[in-house]
């Protein structure tokens, strides 16, 4: 079948009440950036179910960039034909039908315009007389090779046969600012991801410890980034001088707590930026138990530094899980990459697993860290990753 | 900038690219083709061959020239070429323990797949060898010995004259000399043998051109199958051009050696003595030594730190470890030289060439002290 519409069907928009509108209007505007090579080809029609986009010339048109649009659930490729008779519908049902390859079929009739005089079920059943006399095809209603659903409205009917599953999730910026804190390995883009699926708009800061860690792992993320630029246009991503905190932090933590104050200082710097930005929520790459300071008694020590909420989107996910959307959204080579975001010189040998609140304070009381915070915030180098408009 | 990096690869020379781009046009069609544009090509790169063996002193009539894509290809096609093709003449093949991984692989890959018996010499701080092992190495057995006269992280030259010697009483052994590391940075006052490896890209000429200089009379098996090229060693159409200013680099960095060796000596002894002063460092010189390589290891400091430390300086140098607690590898060559494994993991090298300054050395004394007193150990 020929498609001259798209049919596109919102995410969780049945939760939504009055900034229904809000939601379906971003997502329109998001569509309309990732359509920008096609915008002479298509026309957009914005309804509060769904989208409708008319296409003059599927030859030129690309639909490939809807299955990464969040907010989009499914998307059908139809065709619409202005007919208000029985016999027209099922002329051109038996016609669609035909031109599929398979052995079953089922016809799925909707009536969104209820004043049409047959129902549904009338609709269906007439359509699968004529395809049973006519053709060897035989019906399968659970399990059909094809499924022809027709939408009834009132200014014609829409056949389809080939419905895609998109990301789901919410448009992009229509469940607010987050900052995501980004270190290049496997499991932070996967975080930001998933932010990003869910509508936040996702800035991104990075703490760099020159020369201890190499520059090799700003590219990396520059890469990462890129990548993630597919679901969010635009993504600021804010560098952070930590060499100097990281120094004194070694300095004068006793054995197995410099990765809990490294943490604490870390989210002290994202929530002192995130105030900056009027960013009211920070975001982090953490999965409970990965490792040492990843623990719910770590994470309980760190988030005492902060009264902004903080989204862990991979709380509970395992590894293998995380790598496989790494391994989706192509993240995954980049984050192997041999540059750890950390040097060996700083890692500890026996991190606690359990750190106590006490013993950081006490351990923070030794130095005056706020100028070195508010230096570092000072410094901060600010890069924008765009996607590359043609 | 500053580029202490010249063993990895050396900025091209303009006059070498210029070279290359008068060429280019010229001499664009393949050598291979029958035509009067071809057979000019042809000619142009055979008169070249001559050109390079008499600039190296060597003898047109003994000697011929394969160009290749690489210096490592120049080692495989050596080192395999000469191992499988004579395979029915001895068993041992020898080299030592710190050669470059194009040769050290390739012996690798004749042990474990071919079941060659690999000896390994030991080499000591003056370049020079065990006798005992030489002779027991070497024997009625024995088809190749590879080595490099220039060890490519330390600079130290190795007695390549005690082992021709030794070679040359057996008829039916070769030696390979990996010379990528030596031409430009030592005399050639030693004998050749009957392979040897030259890159271009390593005396400031073009990348992906390199030769293998050998004896006629030596029989190899090919890498590469194809048209025949280059007595059917190495089939693949070749580029005039690139092997014109091949040549070219050769020349230049031959006829300059006295002048350009005067200088970065004086730069190295002031190199030298100011990192003798160093605590920190613990300096791997030796007698017999190329100016032009400079390595020395760290006690306490990562040698990876300090390289990005560098780098962010922009101050370009080598070292054998990167920043990953996956891949702390110690460098084989100090190992090899008995050094302590701290020493083989956090060595730093330091490669010169001509365009080299004092001044850059003074810059390079002064932001390494700033360096290693500012980071963490």
């Amino acid at each position: 079948m020929e498609y001259n519409v798209i049919i596109i069907r919102f995410g969780e928009m049945s939760t939504k009440g009055k900034n229904r509108k809000d939601f379906i209007f971003k997502l329109a505007k998001s569509i309309k950036r990732n359509l920008l090579g096609f915008n002479k080809i298509y026309t957009m029609d914005v309804r509060h179910d769904h989208i409708y986009l008319y296409i003059n010339n599927i030859e030129e048109f690309d639909y490939t960039p809807l299955t990464n649009i969040s907010g989009i659930n499914s998307f059908s490729l139809a065709k619409k034909v202005e007919v208000f008779e029985l016999e027209d519908l099922v002329n051109y049902g038996f016609d669609f039908i035909k031109e599929e390859n398979g052995n079953t079929f089922k016809v799925h009739a909707r009536r969104i315009d209820k004043s049409f005089p047959y129902s549904s079920d009338e609709i269906n059943r007439a359509i699968a007389s004529k395809v049973l006399k006519n053709t060897t095809l035989k019906v399968d209603v659970h399990n059909p090779d094809i499924l022809l659903s027709i939408e009834i409205r009132s200014d014609g009917a829409y056949f389809f046969t080939k419905t895609i599953k998109g990301i789901g999730g919410y448009p992009i910026g229509s469940t607010g600012r987050i900052l995501m804190m980004l270190s290049g390995g496997i499991d932070s883009p996967v975080a930001t991801y998933l932010l990003m699926k869910r509508g936040v708009e996702v800035s991104c800061v990075h703490f760099s410890s020159p020369p201890y860690t190499s520059q090799g792992v700003i590219i990396k993320l520059k890469d990462i980034l890129e990548k993630l630029n597919l679901y969010q246009e635009k993504i600021n991503l804010y560098i952070v001088p930590f060499t100097k905190i990281q120094e004194k932090i070694y300095e004068i933590s006793p054995e197995g707590y410099p990765i809990t104050i490294m943490r604490r200082m870390m989210y002290r710097l994202a929530s002192k930026l995130a105030n900056k930005l009027h960013i009211v929520a920070l975001a982090a790459g953490e999965s409970i138990g990965q490792v040492a300071s990843q623990t719910l008694e770590s994470l309980r020590a760190i988030n005492e530094v902060t009264n902004l909420p903080i989204i862990r989107p991979l709380s509970t996910y395992d590894k293998i899980q995380i790598i496989d959307i790494s391994k989706k959204i192509e993240t995954y080579d980049i984050s192997i990459r041999p540059y750890e975001d950390c040097c060996t010189i700083f890692t500890n040998k026996n991190p606690k697993t359990k750190p106590h609140l006490e013993e950081c304070r006490k351990i923070e009381e030794k130095f005056d860290f706020e100028p070195l915070l508010d230096e570092a915030i000072e410094n901060i180098n600010k890069v924008v990753i765009e996607q590359e408009t043609n | 900038m500053i580029y202490f990096d010249n063993a990895a690869t050396t900025p091209v020379d303009k006059d070498v690219l210029e070279c290359y781009n008068k060429n280019v046009f010229r001499y664009f069609a393949n050598p291979s083709s029958i035509h009067y544009l071809g057979i000019e090509a042809f000619n142009v790169i055979e008169k070249t061959k001559t050109d390079i063996l008499k600039k190296l002193k060597l003898d047109p009539n003994l000697y011929q020239i394969i160009f290749t894509s690489s210096a490592t290809e120049s080692n495989n096609l050596a080192i395999l070429g000469y191992s499988l093709r004579n395979h029915n003449r001895g068993n041992t093949i020898v080299t030592t323990k710190i050669e470059h991984a194009s040769v050290l692989e390739v012996f690798k890959i004749l042990e474990e797949k071919y079941k060659f018996n690999v000896r390994y010499l030991n080499v000591d701080e003056n370049g020079k060898f065990i006798d005992e092992e030489i002779n027991e190495y070497i024997n009625d057995d024995t088809i190749l010995v590879s080595l490099s006269r220039v060890n490519n992280e330390l600079g130290l030259i190795l007695d390549s004259q005690k082992i021709k010697k030794r070679v040359d009483e057996f008829p039916k052994c070769v030696l390979h000399l990996d010379l990528a590391q030596t031409i430009g940075k030592a005399e050639l006052n030693f004998d050749f043998g009957d392979l040897a490896t030259i890159s271009s890209h390593k005396i400031h000429g073009l990348k992906s051109i390199a030769c293998l200089i050998k004896k006629k009379k030596i029989n190899l098996e090919p890498l590469l199958y194809g048209g025949g090229q280059e007595y059917g060693l190495r089939s693949s159409t070749m580029d005039t051009a690139l092997i014109l200013s091949f040549k070219l680099a050769i020349d230049k960095i031959i006829d300059n050696f006295s002048k350009n060796t005067l200088k970065v000596q004086y730069f190295f002894d002031f190199l030298k003595c100011e990192l003798l002063k160093i605590d920190e460092i613990i300096l791997h010189t030796y007698k017999n030594q190329s100016p032009y390589i400079l390595n020395f290891s760290l006690k306490t400091k990562k040698a990876s730190v300090v390289v990005e430390a560098l780098s962010n300086l922009e101050i370009y140098v080598s070292s054998v470890s990167a920043c990953s607690s996956k891949r702390e590898e110690p460098s084989h060559v100090l190992l090899g030289l008995n050094k302590s494994l701290d020493e083989a993991k956090n060595s730093i090298r330091l490669s010169f060439s001509h365009l080299n300054t004092i001044d850059e050395a003074r810059i390079f004394v002064t932001k390494l002290k700033e360096i290693i007193a500012k980071i963490r150990s």
